[in-house]
């Protein structure tokens, strides 16, 4: 079984990495295929985040027709623009003191005193007025 | 044996971060650091005596070690280290000097001891 799945990778991974030697052994047991799919993924390590982020299965079309310079050009690309997008969002005034993010927290702090409001809330509800009804 | 703890918390701008005793792999990262922070010539600031020298070492120290254990503080700040304000800088600093360096050495000390 190992034989095939072996010869199906080889057939596929050749047309995509060629000249890379990622697949001298040739698995016997699933251990040994595990390991081809680490060195693939320490290889080849934006293939991943590539296909995640656009939902391409592995040895698809797609994914055959990509090539890695494109996949850094975009991994790149959207580095860059996250740090534009936070920097216009939430800018850095030096000396200021307020040189950590507080997003996070202010969200759970916001969270949290909506519970402790809607408690207070429910603590405060008149009952009494339901049950002469 | 001791009872020195192998992690501690400590408080950064009002967040709290957990900081672990470095791995093999993380204390050799955490030199590599070092020379390249400081362009390669950490160990000719460290002979030279000056005040200014001292004082960039102790940037790049810092820089090199919260690097590596504080990994989610550089997601944290709203700029890279580099670009700190030197009045921002300076309470970092001194999180590392009070909260961080005396449970770090007290380690080295542990480990020199061997």
């Amino acid at each position: 079984m190992f034989e095939k799945i072996y010869r199906r990778a080889i057939s596929l991974f050749s047309k995509k990495v060629k000249g890379v030697a990622l697949y001298c052994v040739k698995p016997s047991s699933s251990d040994e295929f595990k390991t081809i799919v680490e060195r693939w993924n320490c290889v080849c390590f934006l293939d991943h985040w590539w296909r995640e982020k656009h939902h391409i299965p592995f040895g698809s079309k797609m994914h055959l027709e990509s090539n890695f310079i494109d996949m850094l050009f975009e991994f790149e690309e959207d580095v860059l623009y996250k740090k534009i997008r936070l920097n216009n969002l939430d800018p850095y005034e030096a000396n200021k003191g307020a040189w950590i993010k507080q997003k996070k927290e202010e969200s759970v702090k916001s969270k949290d005193s909506d519970f402790e409001k809607f408690k207070e809330d429910f603590n405060n509800l008149d009952l009494s007025k339901y049950d002469e009804k | 044996m001791t009872d020195l703890k192998d992690k501690i918390k400590i408080v950064i701008n009002g967040k709290d971060y957990e900081v672990k005793f470095p791995t093999v792999g993380q204390y050799r990262q955490i030199e590599s650091n070092k020379s390249i922070l400081s362009g390669g010539v950490y160990g000719q600031m460290n002979s030279s005596m000056t005040e200014g020298s001292q004082r960039a070492l102790n940037m790049v120290d810092l820089e090199s070690t919260f690097r590596v254990l504080i990994p989610e503080l550089s997601d944290d700040m709203k700029c890279e280290y580099k670009d700190l304000g030197i009045k921002d800088y300076l309470e970092l600093e001194k999180v590392y000097i009070k909260q961080f360096l005396p449970w770090y050495n007290e380690w080295f000390k542990l480990l020199n001891k061997k």
